[in-house]
C-alpha cells in the first residue's frame, strides 16, 4: 500500500509540474521551498510528505486532495479504473466537470432571460456555483 | 489518450524470460513494479521519465527504454521498447541492477530486433499482483 501511495502521488506531482512546463526549481520557488525538497517529493523512494505539504501542492496546482480511509476493495477499483486524468490532474479552470457545468448553467440562464423559459420556473442549475 | 498495452518478447531460442524474471521477484519488488506500471499505463509517452522510467542513451540503444523499480533492498531494471505499434510497449529483458548492465543492454538490443522481426510471437504482458 505504501508503495502505491508513494508511486502515485510522486508521479502526480511530477506530471502536473511538467504539464505546466515548470522546472523543479520553479515549483520550489512558488512553494517557498528548496529544489531538493521537490526532487524528494517526486522520488517515490524519498517520498514522505505530510498532509500540509500535499495541501500546499494541491492549492498551487488548483486541484483537490483526498485523504481518507477507505475499504481496500474501493482502492482496487480505483486502481483498475485509472485514467490519464488520474495522474495528469486538470486544474480547476480546465476541469471538464466544471467546464460542462458552467456551460449548462450559462445556457439555462440565457433561456430564462430570453423569455423562452416558463417564468414560474427558476433556472435548473441556478443553485450550482463553482468554487473560486 | 488510449492506455498502453504491454507485451513481452520471448527469447530468440524459446522460453519466456520476462515471465521467469517476474516469478523470481520478492513481494516488495512485485508491488513496486505493479504500482509503477499502473501509473505508466495511463501516462503519455513524454511522461515516461525518471525516476520510474527512462530511455537508454547512446546510438546503439536508440528506442530502448527501461522501467526501474526496487524491492527487498535490490534495484531492478526491466528493458523494453515503444512498439511494435502505437501505444504498445514490449518488455525484452529484466535484470537486477548490479554494476554495469552493458551485457544486458546489448541483449535487449538483440531482442528488440528479434521482436520487430517476429511480431506475432509477442505475448500479452500480464502481471496480476494486487499491489496494495
Amino acid at each position: 500500500m505504501s508503495s502505491r501511495i508513494a508511486q502515485t502521488t510522486s508521479t502526480q506531482i511530477r506530471v502536473m509540474r511538467q504539464k505546466r512546463e515548470m522546472s523543479q526549481q520553479d515549483l520550489a520557488k512558488e512553494l517557498d521551498t528548496s529544489q531538493n525538497a521537490i526532487y524528494r517529493l517526486e522520488n517515490p523512494k524519498a517520498h514522505k510528505p505530510n498532509i500540509s505539504t500535499l495541501e500546499k501542492i494541491a492549492a498551487f496546482f488548483g486541484v483537490g486532495l483526498v485523504v481518507r480511509f477507505a475499504p481496500l476493495s474501493e482502492i482496487v477499483d480505483w486502481t483498475l479504473d485509472m485514467s490519464p486524468a488520474s495522474l495528469d490532474v486538470p486544474a480547476f479552470d480546465q476541469d471538464p466537470g466544471f467546464v460542462e457545468r458552467e456551460q449548462a448553467q450559462a445556457s439555462d440562464l440565457e433561456q430564462y432571460s430570453s423569455g423562452r423559459h416558463d417564468r414560474s420556473e427558476k433556472p435548473r442549475s441556478s443553485h450550482l456555483s463553482t468554487p473560486r | 489518450m488510449n492506455p498502453w498495452t504491454l507485451f513481452a518478447c520471448p527469447a530468440p531460442g524459446g522460453g519466456r524470460p520476462i515471465s521467469k524474471f517476474l516469478f523470481q521477484l520478492g513481494p516488495e519488488a512485485e508491488n513496486d513494479l505493479a504500482a509503477i506500471l499502473d501509473n505508466l499505463r495511463v501516462l503519455e509517452r513524454q511522461y515516461w521519465r525518471r525516476p520510474q522510467s527512462d530511455v537508454l542513451t547512446g546510438k546503439k540503444y536508440k528506442g530502448i527504454g527501461e522501467v526501474r523499480f526496487d524491492g527487498e533492498k535490490k534495484t531492478y531494471r526491466l528493458f523494453g521498447y515503444f512498439g511494435p505499434r502505437r501505444f504498445q510497449f514490449t518488455f525484452l529483458l529484466g535484470c537486477e541492477k548490479k554494476g554495469s548492465l552493458k551485457h544486458e543492454m546489448d541483449e535487449a538490443v538483440k531482442r528488440k530486433k528479434f521482436a520487430e522481426e517476429n511480431e506475432t510471437l509477442l505475448y500479452a504482458f500480464t502481471f496480476e499482483v494486487l499491489s496494495l
